[in-house]
């Protein structure tokens, strides 16, 4: 268990390095930097230009560049902002929790909708309510999210007046959020969780339970619910990884804080350590995300051993 | 045991009632805190004014700072604020100014010529890595405290731009204690002489500043001599829709840069004031002529083009006919405008289509585009994708005289770069200033290639009027200046003039005030900001 926790690790250290190094030559490949945008509200002129860029360090070799970037990164200084001169990490720490507060949040919307849908349906196979979720489930998976939100602005915000339209102070603001990122989410659960559910269903060991007498809920929740979970747990870890991501349309509707809009806003602005720092934090997240998950099968189906 | 006498009793009584209810009158006075929310578009990057180079900022930082010199934003006049006079020396190197001897900085420390002598000095510090505030002061030598209040500001050659220049948003004076007591994170803790002292910044969301009760030294043309509200808070959020949602939820109570059709329907609702304030452009909104590529090399086909552009339209269509028409190469209202020259190309297809058959570019019936030698008349235009719907107007304006657009959609700074290269031959562009030298950027010689001069254009005379204006301190010889310089520019015909952006602001009923600090627009004297009675 420990090796392969330390085994694991190790991978994640090589993926973030990988992911970091690709980040930093692409940014290096789109034309124009940070300095062109400076400079453009007042244009100054092409010396001054020129000037600003040597200050920056932004003339020395791509290689030079990426070096002294590595050789700051292992010491933990990730560098300092273009723009605001502030230090990149505890400006992405700054912002991290309240991303985090609207994945989880996505996640749960997800995993409720999307568990309740895809059970129903899959219990219901071929009735008219398996078809209606099956339908909701591909209209939750097809909308925009950013749409979606904009739409649950109008109707809960401005005409029912039930949620506030914009910021993060309290888990109020949260809601609507977490609605308009996690309903796709749910979606594809509610599909998942269908055809995983049946798959289960129709096993030897559920008929074996029925035909003991088990009662069917117990059947349901005991015997076929806990065996469709592996598949399941696997998607719900990749995808927090992808709400996290995700929500970078969303932070930008709600206009909530959280990093998603901070590292956006970096990438158009070239602030490329800022763009850096907060790449690899999110890699490292999902890469830890992904090693939680593959420990949880451990604990859902003991035939699985990390030895 | 004592008992009050039954006599005294009432009186008692009623004292104790009137002290109860100014007791409750204070309470609710201290309840009835007055406060603004502002909404905002983007972040701001730095709360200081040295340092930044964002006009998003800038809002801020007429709150919490004072300058040498104010711009009335409505008439674009240069008043005193903490500089009460000054004077330039002969050969138009030394400025020197008298300050106020009244000023103190929210830190209790005092303003006087050795602090704003601090000031300057630091702008030009390499270490304070200074963008648009170093941009702004031009070829600055030194700064000398000569007396208590008096300032001396040396410059290597002559500036006669500084008067202007003092009053834009990179000038704002901070304490000199402060700044050395808190290092670097004075950038993120402002202490200015302002009307607003800084409280408080939440990153990614906002920023709230607090009334300065000391404030006691407005400007003389500010409208209110004293800041109104206790509090104002800065909140940032970046997509248009949520931010008129915000205002119309009351979430907010002005929303700064809205778009067109929100700004229209906050017009039509009687619970909300609208505000719209012409930015200053050098050059307004337009398209950049390139005169090096062909067949906009041809200055006919650069004329053509102009008359074919019915700029009335794209203002209808785009901006529902909100945005008023620039003339030219600069703001008509700008100082120094030539109408002349500004109105030199009036929309006139027919016109376009002479100019074009006298250029050899004749029309072919059978395909409805002009051809020469075979080739098709085809206009490279490249342009921003927020703005890329103007493309499509003028693509169908262009098409009825036979021209054929290419058009090319990027997003910054790539746009930047490829109009750089040269290969198209329009560029959609647009920007502000304070004053008509700004145009040196657009079309300074050395700005070709690696700079913004989108219009490859180069021209001695125009070389000449650039130094010349620079460096003159009539503000006569300059508007005479740059009457000629509109004059070539538009002769030569660099531009495609269509509109002049307009900063669309709406609040609740009753917030009043919002004057525009700067003739960008783009920012307000939050002193004035106030709730009508």
């Amino acid at each position: 268990m420990i090796g392969y926790v330390v085994n694991r690790t190790l991978a994640a250290v090589v993926v973030v390095f990988g992911v970091s190094s690709l980040v930093f030559f692409m940014l290096h490949l789109l034309p124009g930097d940070a300095v062109t945008i400076m400079l453009s509200e007042f244009g100054a002129s092409a010396v001054e230009e020129q000037q600003l860029r040597e200050q920056l360090g932004l003339t020395d070799p791509i290689l030079v560049q990426y070096g002294r970037f590595l050789a700051n990164a292992v010491q933990g200084d990730f560098g300092t902002s273009l723009f605001s001169r502030r230090p990149v990490l505890p400006q992405i720490f700054e912002q991290l929790p309240k991303t985090l507060e609207l994945a989880v949040a996505a996640t749960i919307v997800g995993v409720l909708f999307g568990a309740f849908f895809g059970i129903t349906a899959a219990i219901m196979r071929n009735t008219w309510w398996d078809s209606i979720s099956m339908i909701i489930s591909l209209l939750a998976l097809s909308m925009p999210n950013f749409w979606l939100g904009l739409i649950f602005i109008f109707v809960f915000s401005l005409n029912l007046g039930w949620f506030p339209v914009q910021g993060s102070d309290t888990l109020w603001h949260v809601v609507l959020p977490a609605l308009a990122l996690g309903l796709s989410f749910a979606g594809l659960l509610a599909r998942l969780f269908r055809s995983t559910m049946l798959e289960v269903l129709g096993q030897d060991f559920v008929r074996t339970a029925r035909a003991k007498g088990v009662a069917e809920p117990s059947v349901i929740n005991r015997h076929a619910l806990k065996n469709a979970l592996i598949p399941i747990v696997t998607v719900i870890g990749i995808n927090f990884g992808f709400l996290l991501g995700g929500s970078v349309i969303i932070e930008i509707v709600f206009a909530r804080q959280g990093i998603g809009n901070l590292i956006i806003k970096a990438i158009f602005a070239h602030d490329f350590y800022l763009v850096q720092g907060g790449i690899i934090v999110t890699a490292a997240l999902f890469v830890l995300v992904n090693l939680i998950v593959d420990l949880t099968y451990g604990i859902l189906d003991p035939r699985i051993s990390y030895a | 045991m004592t008992t009050t006498p039954h006599r005294l009793r009432w009186p008692i009584l009623m004292a104790a009632v009137m002290l109860l209810s100014t007791l409750a009158l204070t309470l609710s006075v201290a309840q009835a805190q007055t406060s603004l929310t502002i909404g905002s578009r983007l972040e701001f990057t730095v709360l200081d004014p040295h340092k930044s180079s964002a006009a998003f900022d800038a809002p801020l930082f007429f709150g919490i700072f004072d300058y040498l010199i104010q711009r009335d934003g409505n008439t674009g006049e240069l008043y005193p604020s903490l500089a009460t006079s000054w004077s330039v020396s002969d050969d138009g190197l030394v400025w020197t100014f008298e300050l106020r001897d009244d000023v103190v900085f929210h830190d209790g420390t005092p303003f006087d010529a050795e602090a704003a002598a601090f000031n300057f000095e630091r702008m030009v510090d390499p270490a304070t890595e200074s963008q648009y505030a170093r941009f702004e002061i031009g070829p600055f030598a030194a700064a000398r405290a000569v007396g208590s209040h008096t300032l001396e500001l040396e410059f290597s050659s002559p500036y006669g731009l500084l008067p202007s220049a003092l009053s834009t948003y990179g000038m704002g004076m901070m304490s000199p204690t402060a700044v050395e007591r808190l290092g670097d994170e004075i950038s993120w803790n402002p202490v200015g002489t302002g009307p607003y002292r800084f409280v408080s910044f939440t990153p990614g969301q906002s920023v709230v500043i607090e009334k300065n009760p000391d404030y006691a030294w407005a400007a003389d043309f500010q409208a209110r001599s004293e800041p109104y509200f206790d509090t104002i808070t800065f909140r940032f959020i970046e997509e248009d829709a949520t931010r008129a949602a915000a205002l119309e939820r009351g979430e907010i109570g002005m929303a700064l840069y809205l778009d067109a059709f929100d700004w229209l329907d906050f017009e039509a609702d009687p619970d909300f004031e609208t505000h719209g304030y012409d930015r200053l452009g050098y050059p307004p909104a337009g398209l950049f002529i390139n005169v090096m590529k062909s067949p906009t090399d041809d200055v006919l086909v650069r004329r053509a083009l102009i008359h074919a552009t019915d700029s009335e339209l794209v203002r209808d269509i785009v901006f529902e006919g909100i945005y008023d028409a620039s003339g030219g190469v600069m703001s008509r209202f700008s100082f120094g405008y030539d109408a002349e020259a500004g109105e030199m190309y009036p929309f006139d297809p027919e016109r376009a289509g002479e100019l074009l058959d006298e250029a050899g570019w004749t029309l072919n019936t059978s395909t409805g585009f002009r051809e020469r030698n075979g080739e098709r008349l085809t206009i490279e235009y490249l342009t921003l994708s927020g703005v890329a719907n103007q493309a499509e107007v003028l693509e169908a304006e262009w098409r009825r005289v036979g021209i054929d657009t290419n058009v090319l959609v990027q997003d910054n700074p790539a746009q930047q770069n490829t109009a750089q290269s040269g290969l198209h031959n329009v560029v959609w562009s647009q920007w502000g200033g304070v004053d008509p030298s700004a145009l040196q950027g657009r079309y300074g010689c050395e700005n070709i290639g690696g700079g913004w001069n989108f219009a490859h254009y180069c021209n001695e005379r125009v070389t000449e009027i650039f130094a010349e204006a620079r460096a003159e301190t009539d503000q006569d010889v300059r508007a005479e200046l740059f009457s000629e310089l509109q004059q070539i520019l538009m002769g030569d015909a660099t531009i495609v003039p269509l509109y002049n952006v307009k900063i669309l602001v709406a609040a609740r009923q009753g917030v009043d005030g919002w004057t525009p600090s700067d003739a960008t627009g783009w920012f307000g004297y939050l002193l004035n900001l106030h709730e009508r009675d």
